[in-house]
């Protein structure tokens, strides 16, 4: 099986894990929660537990299903913030944020 | 006289404009040659020009973008099934494209591929025909005659050499992934070349007929569910196209470029490549449909549909099960589908509806919080003990 980066593709934009500061300063500026940013879907907490004790193979294909394939790939957990730095054709880029969520 | 690069620089860096207006003024400034003062006034009647264009608070950006895609849509024609520039493959456009689109189908009603080769592949004709028969699902029939000998009860399979050659198969593996799939013995008499005989374990007819029908079924090279692939020509390099849809499966293959591969079936694209590459596709897919159909549409109302449909994490339709049919309140979605069904449900289980959104409160009769409506007075009560009482 070949293997490739998905932020490579053409249709991928840039994500990256937010730092706590960073998020900070975001929330400050639109004045809201962290839970009222837009979601990405993440592997869930009580899976993540069960794959580590139990077999892998039983983690891996519960955990899996519904979760975004770029979370999978950057490694982010419940909770993190995701910078996406979009290409846009009207701003040229443009910044969006999502929030990780089970 | 011209100022340089770095004043036009520092003189802009503090703007809030995107990035696309941004490099437009520095770039004309710096062609054209203003000075400092000049400068200064354009970026004054940029800066006016550009908070016009903005939407203004409290705007009904929904209502625009429903009105603009919709009014458009009703000139599109209801049914077309159009060949998508390859003079053979059979893609659904106009108006049923686009309300698949919104409605997030799992699985469109013409999947389409088009597969990228990588370097080396894509400019060598012989190489990107080898590709395409590894995508390509080959079934029995395009290989061989299959007869059925009620006689001596087995079926016969008289393969053509020449296209196996050309598909690069040989008899052995077609002989081996039979055996597998069915479950039978396979026999391949010396007395004629490129002939398999099979017979089914138990002598009947019924078993008979029903491996001359499973043998139809077989994959025997390639991806299930891709019928076709054509090969064109765009420019300097071959690109493939597919009727049928496997994105995962063909992003495996050696020689394809998984980096612009793609399929207009949005939610594979969704599994695949996250939530971010399924607003792209729905971005690019609606507005392809639409100036297909000789109709402009401003980008910014599909990027708006796009983003409401992904700002859960999931592609969400946009109706029952989707926006309309999630709502918060239960008014708003008593007004759209099913009213009864929801105000019992909402009854029974005590609901409240805080009136926050526009439909709730146009059917209790208030003032929706749009526009002028959303505007308040807010003044200090202790501003106003200290007003003067005796003015009354």
């Amino acid at each position: 099986m070949r293997k490739f980066r998905l932020l490579d593709h053409n249709s991928v934009p840039k994500h990256e894990i937010m730092q706590e500061d960073e998020i900070k300063v975001l929330l400050n500026t639109y004045q809201i929660d962290k839970e009222r940013l837009p979601k990405i879907k993440g592997i869930k907490k009580s899976v993540e537990k069960v794959g580590k004790k139990v077999t892998k193979k039983v983690g891996k294909k519960i955990s899996d299903k519904g979760v975004d394939p770029v979370v999978i790939e950057l490694g982010a957990k419940i909770g993190d913030v995701i910078k996406i730095t979009r290409i846009s054709q009207t701003a040229g880029e443009s910044l969006y944020y999502r929030l990780v969520i089970e | 006289m011209a100022i340089s690069n770095a004043t036009i620089e520092s003189m802009t860096k503090d703007l809030a404009l995107p990035n696309n207006i941004m490099n437009t003024l520095r770039e004309d400034a710096l062609k054209v040659g203003v000075s400092k003062k000049e400068m200064a006034e354009i970026i004054e009647r940029v800066m006016e020009n550009y908070e016009y264009a903005c939407v203004e608070p409290c705007e009904a950006v929904g209502v625009v973008s429903a009105q603009s895609i919709g009014e458009p849509g009703t000139q599109m024609t209801m049914r077309t099934f159009h060949y998508a520039g390859v003079a053979e493959i059979n893609v659904t456009l106009g108006l049923p494209r686009l309300i698949e689109i919104v409605d997030a189908r799992k699985k469109p009603s013409t999947p389409m591929m088009t597969v990228a080769l990588d370097e080396g592949y894509s400019t060598d004709r012989d190489k990107a025909r080898y590709v395409a028969w590894e995508i390509e699902a080959t079934h029995i029939e395009h290989l061989a005659d299959v007869t059925t000998d009620l006689a001596n009860m087995q079926l016969i399979i008289d393969l053509n050499g020449k296209i196996l050659n050309q598909r690069s198969m040989d008899i052995d593996d077609i002989a081996e992934k039979l055996r597998d799939e069915l479950g039978v013995d396979i026999i391949s008499p010396d007395a004629v070349e490129n002939q398999l005989i099979i017979m089914p374990d138990t002598p009947s007819y019924r078993e008979l007929l029903q491996l001359a029908k499973n043998i139809h079924n077989i994959t025997l090279k390639g991806i299930e569910g891709i019928k076709r692939v054509v090969i064109r020509k765009d420019g300097e390099e071959y690109t493939l196209y597919t009727e049928g849809s496997s994105l995962k499966a063909v992003l495996e293959i050696e020689g394809v470029d998984a980096t612009r591969t793609s399929t207009n079936n949005i939610v594979e694209i969704y599994d695949v490549f996250g939530i971010e590459a399924a607003r792209n596709s729905i971005i690019k897919e609606a507005i392809d449909t639409l100036n297909e159909q000789g109709l402009t549409v401003d980008i910014r109302h599909i990027m708006l549909v796009a983003d409401i449909m992904t700002c859960d994490g999931q592609v969400k339709q946009i109706g029952r099960h989707g926006i309309s049919g999630q709502k918060a309140s239960v008014f708003a979605r008593a007004a759209f589908e099913v009213t009864v069904n929801h105000l019992l449900d909402a009854g029974m289980r005590g609901d409240v509806d805080e009136l926050n959104g526009v439909t709730e409160n146009i059917i209790v009769g208030q003032p929706i919080k749009l526009g002028t409506g959303d505007v308040h007075l807010i003044s200090k009560q202790s501003v106003l003990n200290k007003s003067p009482t005796k003015s009354d």
